[in-house]
């Protein structure tokens, strides 16, 4: 319990009046003394009562939308809470958050309720940092008026739950057999055509009669119809690179990055462009939406995602392939050269180490999703648009992917490019197009 | 300033009461200074957030005033004091709390008339420390017990 500032004023009264009467020997003060006192015995007396008919009063309904998530997704949760207060106290209900996740939208805590019967939901979403079996702890009700105020923590099993699944999100991917990576067939009937004649068929009931080339026909004394090639449409993919919550960032470049994509996104979906967009954060997957032309779906993604995320990953831990057999190669001139047992041995051993990585195939998995959207996707042009703070292995790592994809890549970045500093910390990039936001 | 009919008569019954200590009073010119006091505060005081405490406390004070001329009348006094201290506080005037007025009014008379019994003041004041230092105990007590009912059960 936690005495406010009138109380405790009243509290100082109190013993002041007290100590004067035992020194001045004045039954008044004491009496005066005393009638404060009760006041405050009164007044707690009082709000313990109406506490415990809040607290007796709360039922607590919390449910999640999966019950089952992999680490790093997003999961709804509602809590849909009954209570009735009684008049001249406050309360505030907040749901506890269980340990490794964090709340991405919405708030979990209600406003100041005042007296009345209540029926309140609370929506929120969050974010599992780390994997395993969350159970949701329960929540704290705050209960307060003019003299008091205290905190209930409500963990007992009738308001604890429901539990949820989060299973891990490896960093690396498991090796898979050459007949999985085959592709499958499909049954995709592409209703955009091309203008090439693919081949000559027999008319059959329910052809487009337009089709029927009569040449043909009249030579061969048969209906014959024309078969086009298919045409596919290769949208743009834009990559936002969302910055990293615990690192610090320009807020204010941040929100220019998020205005250069809103303006850009708003003006392609206004001319009618199909779009296809993929939200990272460093080498973690948040979001994908494939060939988009709705404004709405836009506005909401927009809304909901462009903000700081958690990363759970970070792709400057493993060096790329490509390093790994230029090492390689230097350990191996280093042993040619010759010269110290030792020394030699030490680099048999590196290089030893380094081939079984190279072996072991141990591709990322943000590297083997980059490559299936590429496939899925078919880009024509990717625009990456980030802040290029911190690290920046994952840019590297697409833009190697989509040089071997033969797919046209720009890095859109709000810093200045033009000033030595940048392509001092980010030499990497060098050779990559890079355009600045202005 | 609107004033409520509670107000009014919290404030007519305060008047009266220092007027009728003024009468009685041989330092007759003490009252009406406190009571003017206590008016002033009432009505030109802005910051509402302290005018309740500071209405209490000179309120309070007035009531030691009184104490020395008259128990009954400082008992008199007192109820308008604490009535328009919780008025000001926003506490809801419903049936309730008039009820818990009326409890509270009629133990502090008892309280004056148990003060006026006594002469000295020493071992009161050590039973009342002694019942403060129990009542907060069991304040403690309770409400840790209350909470417990909420936590994780123990299996």
């Amino acid at each position: 319990m936690r005495v406010k500032r009138c109380t405790r004023v009243i509290i100082a009264a109190f013993l002041l009046l007290l100590i004067s009467s035992f020194f001045l020997d004045k039954p008044g003060l004491l009496a005066v003394s005393l009638s404060l006192w009760i006041l405050i015995i009164w007044r707690y007396i009082i709000f313990f009562k109406r506490l415990k008919l809040v607290v007796n009063s709360i039922t607590i309904n919390r449910n999640t939308d999966k019950s089952l998530i992999r680490q790093g997704m997003i999961c709804t949760v509602t809590t849909r809470i009954s209570l009735t207060i009684e008049e001249g106290i406050a309360v505030i209900y907040s749901d506890l958050t269980p340990a490794g996740v964090q709340i991405e939208d919405g708030l979990n805590q209600t406003d100041p309720l005042f007296s009345g019967v209540h029926e309140l939901t609370l929506k929120y979403s969050i974010s599992a940092i780390t994997h395993g079996n969350i159970t949701f702890p329960g929540g704290n009700l705050t209960v307060q008026d003019q003299f008091f105020e205290t905190t209930i923590q409500l963990l007992s099993s009738g308001y604890i739950g429901p539990a949820l699944l989060v299973q891990p999100a490896p960093f690396f991917e498991k090796k898979k057999s050459d007949l999985q990576s085959q592709g499958v067939e499909t049954n995709k009937f592409l209703v955009q055509r091309g203008n090439t004649i693919k081949t000559y068929r027999k008319y059959l009931q329910d052809d487009d009669s337009r089709l029927i080339d009569w040449k043909v026909s009249a030579k061969r004394d048969e209906l014959y119809v024309r078969e086009f090639t298919s045409l596919e449409s290769n949208p743009p993919l834009l990559i936002i690179d969302l910055p990293d919550v615990d690192q610090d960032y320009s807020e204010e470049n941040f929100s220019k990055l998020v205005r250069t994509i809103s303006t850009k996104i708003e003006t392609e979906v206004r001319e009618g462009t199909v779009l296809s967009l993929l939200i990272i954060s460093g080498p973690n997957i948040i979001t994908f939406l494939s060939h988009e032309y709705y404004p709405n779906s836009w506005m909401t993604i927009i809304r909901e995602q462009f903000h700081p995320r958690i990363r759970l990953h970070h792709l400057y831990r493993t060096k790329q392939r490509i390093e790994l057999r230029k090492m390689v190669k230097d350990v191996q001139n280093q042993n040619e050269k010759g010269g110290n047992n030792s020394i030699l041995k030490h680099y048999s051993l590196i290089s030893t180490i380094y081939k079984n990585h190279l072996l072991d195939n141990g591709k990322n998995r943000f590297s083997s999703q980059i490559s299936r959207i590429f496939i899925t996707v078919r880009p024509g042009i990717i625009s990456l648009y980030s802040l290029c703070e911190g690290d920046i292995s994952h840019i590297k790592e697409i833009a190697h992917l989509a040089r071997f994809d033969k797919i046209r890549f720009i890095l859109q970045t709000t810093q200045m490019i033009r000033s030595h500093d940048f392509y001092g910390q980010y030499s990497s990039l060098r050779t990559e197009t890079i355009e600045e936001i202005p | 300033m609107i004033i409520s009919f509670i107000e009014k008569l919290y404030l007519c019954l305060f008047i009266v009461g220092m007027v009728a200590l003024t009468y009685y009073s041989p330092i007759w010119y003490v009252h009406p200074l406190i009571m003017g006091t206590f008016l002033c505060i009432w009505f030109y005081y802005t910051r509402k957030s302290e005018k309740g405490i500071v209405l209490l406390l000179c309120g309070e004070f007035s009531c030691v005033a009184a104490w020395f001329v008259s128990p009954f009348l400082a008992w008199v006094i007192q109820i308008p004091v604490i009535g328009l201290f919780l008025l000001i506080l926003d506490i809801p005037h419903n049936k309730k709390e008039k009820l818990y007025s009326i409890i509270l009014f009629g133990v502090l008379g008892v309280i004056t008339v148990l003060s006026d019994q006594i002469n000295h003041t020493v071992i009161p004041v050590i039973l009342i420390l002694i019942a403060s230092v129990l009542v907060i105990l069991g304040i403690v007590v309770t409400e840790f017990r209350f909470k417990k009912q909420f936590r994780v059960e123990k299996i």
